[in-house]
C-alpha cells in the first residue's frame, strides 16, 4: 500500500516537473520568437472584420499587391498572404489554415512561378527558401491540418520537426536579440511589403505573345484541388500575373496557365503583363519586381478590377470597416516613415498613390539625371516643381529642397535639401 | 538515430516507459526490440551485419566452451583455432566496411609508386554506425570465454542485448560482459533515484554536446576548411577548441549513453575521466576513451609482452598499441600519424620520467602540477591538429602556416568572430569552458555534483533542472539555424 503511494506520489512529480518545463519552455519559446513575422499577420489575427479578398503567390504578390492602397482606391478589404517563393502546394494548405480565421469571398492568386519552378525539388517546395515559408507556416498553431501540409510538403524528414515546432529554429534567436524586439512595432501593411528602389529597365516592352505548353507536374495537382476547396465553400478565384520586366519563358508561362485555366476549369487569368500601366524606366525595382510606384499603380487597377466585377465587396461605406480608416491612417505614417534624407528618388516614389504632395524646389544650375528626370513626369499629379525663388528654404547652389505635405492634415511632414 | 535527435527524444521515453511498466520476463525482449529498431533508424540493411556479428561470436564462444577439456590448465588448439577463426571472420567485415576502400587506395598508390597501374574495385560502403565499437566488444567477449574470464552465454537473446544495448551501441563505452552481461541477465528493477541520477547524467552529456561540441565545431570548420583565410594564430585558437570539441562530442555522446543505461537500471563504464587535468601523457591514456584504451591494453598489449620483456619491448608494444588505436578511429594515415605520434609522446615521458626520478627530491607541488597539466594539454592538443586534418599533407600545411604567420592580435581584435560564431555565440562557448573547467576539478576532488543536487531539497533541484534544460534548447546547437536574413525575401 504505502509503496504504491509511493509510486502514485512520484508519478504525480514526473507530470508536474513535466508541466512546469513545459511552461518554461513556453515561455522561452515567446520570448525569443519576437521576429517580425508576428507583425506581419498581426493585422490578420487582430482584425475584427473578415477579409473579403485573400492575396496569395510569390512575391510578386507579396511586393506588388498592397491590401492598404487597394482599401484606398477601391474600399476593397483584403490581406496579403503572399510570400516569397511559395509555391501553389503551399498556398493550398495556406488557405485552409488561414480560412480557419475569416471567411473570404474571393482568392487572388498570382501565378508567377507556377511553371517557371514546378519542377523544383519535389515540386511542391522549393528548398533554397524553405525558410521563407516558414513565415506563413509559423503563426499557425499546431493542428492536424498544419501536421497534414508539413508531412505532405516537405520530404526533409528531420526538417519537418522545425516546421511543426517553431522553437527548434527560433531558439537560437538568442544571439541577436535586442532591445528593438521588445518595443512595440507596427508594420501596418496587410501582409505586403513594398519596395524602394529602381532598376534600368531601358528598352523593355510589354507583349503577351507567350507560347502555351502542355503542363503534367505534381503542382497541377494541387491547382486541382485548391480550385475544387474554393467551389465546394463558394469562395471565388481570381488568377493574375502582375507585370514586371518578363523574359520570353514568363511569358509562355502564362499562355500556359491561360489554356490550362480555360480548357480545364473555365477561368480566365487576369494577365497584367500586357495592359499597359507601368512605365518601367520608373517603376521596376529589379528584373523580376515592381517598386512602390508600380506596386501602387498594379493594386489600383487589380481593385478597380475587383471592384467592377464584385461591387458587393466595396466596404467604403460599410460602418463595420470603419477601423479599415484608421488601419489606414496608420499606413500612412508607416510611409512617413519611410522617408529618408538624401534618397530623393525614393522619397519621391513614396508620393505615389494620394496621400502626399510633393514640393520639388531646385536651383536653376540644378541638373537632374535621367531617373529623376522620368520621376518628375510620372509623378506629375503627384508633385509640383518650383523654381528655386519660390522655396521658404534657402536653396543650396546646384541643389534642392523637396516638402512632402501630408494631404490629411496639409502639414509638411517631410523636408529634405541638397 | 542520433542522441539529440527529435527522434531521440520521443523515442527514448517510450522505450524506458514501455520498460518500467512491462513484466520482468518482457523486459529483455523489449530492450532488444528497442536496440534493433534504434540500429536500423539508420540504415535497416546493416541490422544484417549485427546479427551476423552476434551469431557469429555468440556460437564462436559456445564452440570454444564446448571444446574446452575437463581438467585442462589453459585453452587448447582447437579452442584457438575457434578463436582466431571468430576475431579473424569478425574483423573482416570491419575491414570491409572501414578499410577495404582505403587499403586499396593506399596500395594503388604504392604501385603507381613503383609504375603500376592498378585498378581499384568499386567498393565504397556508408560505413555502418558503431562497427568499430560493437566489433570490439564481441571480440572481447571471445577472448574472454577463451581466457575463461566469463563462461559462454547460452540465452542467444540475453547474448544479442549484450552486443546491440542500444545507449552504447553506437559510440561506447565498449563494456566487457563480466560487467554488462551480468547486469543484462539480471535487469534489477531501476530505482527512482538512479533514473533521476541518470536523467541528470544525460543533461550534463548533452550541455557538454549540444552547448559546447557543437558550437566548438564551427569555428573549428570553418577555420580548418578555409586555412588561407584562416593562417597562424586562427589555426592554433581553432586546435585549442579542436580539443573540447572533440573531448565533449565525444564525452558528451558516452555521458548521454551512461544516464540513459542509468535509466534503464544499467551501470555502464565510465569512458572518460577529466582527461585534460591529467599531469602526463600516459595519465591522460587512462583517462581518455578508458573502455577503448583497457581493450587494447588487455587484448593486445599483454599479450604481446606488455612492459615483462625489457624495455624496448614495451615500448614495441606501446607503439603497436597507439598505431592500431589509430587505425581503429579511422581508415586514413593521418589517423595513423596521430597514433603513432602519441605512442612516441609517451615513450619519450617513460624515459624521461626514468630520469627525472634520479633527480627528484621533492614531492610535487600545485605550481609544478599545473605546469605538468599545461604542458600535458599542448602536447595532446599539438597531436589533435593531426586528427582533425584531412590527411597528413594538410596537416602539414597547417603547422607551415601555424609557423609561417605571425598574427597574434586575432585573438584579441575581434577576428576571431570572423569564424562562423559571433561575438555572443564565442562568449557562449567560453563560458561553457569555464563551466567544463570547473566541472572537471570539481569532480576530480569531490563526488560528483549531481550527487550534490540530489541532496538539497526538492525546488532547488527542480530549478536547477529546468533551468539546464532551459539553457541547453536555447544555447545548444540543434534545429535548424536561425538567420533573419533567411526570412526577409525584402524588408518589411
Amino acid at each position: 500500500m504505502a509503496d504504491r503511494k509511493k509510486i502514485v506520489q512520484r508519478c504525480g512529480c514526473v507530470l508536474l516537473f513535466a508541466v512546469l518545463l513545459a511552461l518554461s519552455i513556453h515561455a522561452a519559446a515567446r520570448f525569443l520568437d519576437k521576429t517580425d513575422v508576428d507583425e506581419k499577420y498581426k493585422q490578420f489575427f487582430a482584425s475584427d472584420t473578415d477579409f473579403d479578398v485573400i492575396v496569395m503567390g510569390t512575391s510578386h504578390a507579396y511586393n506588388m499587391i498592397l491590401p492598404q492602397e487597394m482599401w484606398r482606391a477601391c474600399g476593397i478589404a483584403s490581406y496579403n498572404w503572399g510570400q516569397g517563393n511559395c509555391t501553389l502546394p503551399e498556398d493550398y494548405y495556406i488557405l485552409q489554415l488561414l480560412s480557419r480565421y475569416t471567411s473570404p469571398k474571393l482568392v487572388v492568386i498570382d501565378l508567377f512561378g507556377f511553371v517557371e519552378f514546378s519542377e523544383v525539388g519535389n515540386g511542391k517546395y522549393r528548398p533554397d527558401s524553405r525558410d521563407m515559408q516558414r513565415v506563413q507556416f509559423d503563426v499557425f498553431p499546431l493542428s492536424g491540418l498544419k501536421i497534414e501540409a508539413v508531412r505532405d510538403i516537405f520530404d526533409d524528414y528531420e526538417k519537418r520537426y522545425d516546421f511543426l515546432f517553431p522553437f527548434a529554429m527560433y531558439h537560437s534567436r538568442w544571439s541577436e536579440i535586442k532591445k528593438d524586439n521588445f518595443l512595440p512595432r507596427d508594420i501596418p501593411q496587410k501582409g505586403a511589403a513594398f519596395v524602394l528602389g529602381f532598376y534600368d529597365a531601358e528598352g523593355y516592352t510589354e507583349s503577351a505573345d507567350g507560347t502555351p505548353r502542355e503542363l503534367d507536374t505534381v503542382n497541377v495537382e494541387y491547382l486541382d484541388k485548391l480550385i475544387g476547396w474554393c467551389r465546394e465553400r463558394g469562395i471565388d478565384l481570381l488568377f493574375t500575373y502582375v507585370p514586371f520586366t518578363a523574359t520570353q519563358e514568363n511569358r509562355d508561362a502564362a499562355a500556359t496557365m491561360e489554356k490550362l485555366l480555360g480548357e480545364k476549369y473555365g477561368l480566365p487569368l487576369y494577365n497584367m503583363m500586357n495592359l499597359g500601366i507601368v512605365d518601367y524606366s520608373t517603376d521596376a525595382y529589379d528584373s523580376s519586381h515592381l517598386n512602390f510606384i508600380g506596386a501602387v499603380t498594379v493594386t489600383e487597377t487589380l481593385g478597380q478590377f475587383i471592384a467592377e466585377s464584385y461591387p458587393e465587396l466595396v466596404r467604403r461605406d460599410d460602418p463595420a470597416y470603419a477601423s479599415w480608416d484608421r488601419d489606414y491612417d496608420k499606413y500612412v505614417d508607416y510611409k512617413i516613415s519611410r522617408f529618408e534624407s538624401g534618397k530623393i528618388c525614393n522619397n519621391l516614389s513614396l508620393l505615389a498613390g494620394s496621400d502626399f504632395h510633393g514640393d520639388l524646389y531646385y536651383s536653376a544650375e540644378y541638373d537632374p539625371d535621367a531617373l529623376l528626370g522620368n520621376l518628375l513626369r510620372r509623378l506629375d499629379d503627384q508633385l509640383t516643381v518650383h523654381p528655386a525663388s519660390e522655396s521658404p528654404e534657402p536653396v543650396p547652389v546646384s541643389g534642392w529642397i523637396l516638402t512632402v505635405t501630408d494631404l490629411r492634415t496639409e502639414e509638411i511632414v517631410f523636408l529634405d535639401g541638397n | 538515430m542520433l542522441f539529440n535527435s527529435f527522434r531521440f527524444v520521443l523515442f527514448f521515453p517510450i522505450a524506458l516507459i514501455c520498460f518500467h511498466v512491462l513484466p520482468r520476463k518482457a523486459k529483455a525482449p523489449w530492450l532488444l526490440a528497442c536496440s534493433y529498431f534504434f540500429y536500423m533508424s539508420w540504415n535497416p540493411r546493416y541490422i544484417v551485419l549485427i546479427l551476423f556479428s552476434t551469431l557469429l561470436t555468440y556460437g564462436c564462444a559456445r564452440l570454444i566452451e564446448a571444446a574446452r577439456k575437463d581438467g585442462s590448465d589453459g585453452p587448447g588448439k582447437r579452442e584457438r583455432a575457434i578463436l582466431v577463426t571468430g576475431i579473424v571472420l569478425n574483423l573482416s567485415v570491419l575491414f570491409l566496411f572501414k578499410y577495404f576502400s582505403f587499403a586499396c587506395s593506399t596500395l594503388t598508390a604504392v604501385l603507381s609508386r613503383i609504375g603500376i597501374t592498378a585498378q581499384t574495385p568499386a567498393w565504397d560502403p556508408i560505413l555502418p554506425v558503431g562497427i568499430s565499437f560493437y566489433t570490439f566488444q564481441t571480440i572481447g567477449y571471445m577472448i574472454d570465454v577463451y581466457r575463461r574470464t566469463v563462461p559462454a552465454e547460452k540465452n542467444l537473446l540475453q547474448y544479442a542485448l549484450f552486443v546491440s544495448f542500444f545507449p552504447q551501441l553506437v559510440a561506447g563505452p565498449i563494456e566487457r560482459s563480466e560487467n554488462l552481461m551480468s547486469q543484462l541477465r539480471e535487469l534489477p528493477r531501476p530505482t527512482y533515484e538512479a533514473a533521476r541520477h541518470g536523467f541528470v547524467v544525460m543533461l550534463w552529456g548533452y550541455f557538454m554536446k549540444m552547448v559546447i561540441a557543437d558550437r566548438a565545431a564551427i569555428f573549428v570548420n570553418a577555420v580548418y576548411g578555409s586555412p588561407e583565410k584562416y593562417p597562424g594564430m586562427f589555426i592554433v585558437a581553432a586546435t585549442f577548441l579542436f580539443a573540447f570539441q572533440i573531448y565533449c562530442d565525444f564525452a558528451g555522446y558516452s555521458t548521454i549513453a551512461l544516464g540513459a543505461a542509468e535509466m534503464l537500471g544499467i551501470r555502464l563504464v565510465n569512458n572518460f575521466e577529466t582527461p585534460y587535468l591529467s599531469t602526463s601523457i600516459h595519465e591522460f591514456w587512462k583517462r581518455w576513451h578508458v573502455t577503448l584504451n583497457t581493450w587494447f591494453v588487455d587484448y593486445v598489449y599483454i599479450p604481446l609482452g606488455g612492459s615483462r620483456k625489457g624495455r624496448l619491448v614495451k615500448y614495441r608494444n606501446i607503439l603497436i598499441v597507439f598505431l592500431l588505436s589509430g587505425l581503429w578511429h579511422g581508415a586514413r594515415w593521418s589517423y595513423v600519424l596521430w597514433g603513432g605520434i602519441n605512442g612516441v609522446f609517451q615513450i619519450l615521458e617513460d624515459c624521461f620520467s626514468r630520469l627525472a626520478e634520479k633527480y627528484k627530491k621533492r614531492p610535487p607541488t600545485f605550481a609544478s602540477r599545473c605546469v605538468k597539466t599545461v604542458g600535458t594539454f599542448l602536447l595532446i592538443d599539438f597531436t589533435w591538429l593531426f586528427f582533425r586534418a584531412n590527411g597528413i599533407r594538410h596537416a602539414v600545411s597547417l603547422l607551415r602556416s601555424i609557423a609561417g604567420t605571425f598574427n597574434p592580435w586575432i585573438l584579441f581584435d575581434g577576428s576571431l568572430y570572423t569564424c562562423g560564431l559571433g561575438e555572443r555565440e564565442f562568449r557562449l562557448l567560453l563560458i561553457g569552458l569555464l563551466i567544463l573547467f570547473a566541472v572537471g576539478v570539481y569532480t576530480r576532488c569531490r563526488p560528483t555534483i549531481s550527487a550534490k543536487i540530489e541532496r538539497q531539497p526538492l525546488y532547488f533541484r527542480w530549478i536547477v533542472y529546468i533551468g539546464a534544460i532551459l539553457a541547453i534548447l536555447v544555447f545548444g546547437v540543434w534545429g535548424s539555424d536561425y538567420n533573419a536574413t533567411n526570412f526577409i525575401y525584402f524588408q518589411f
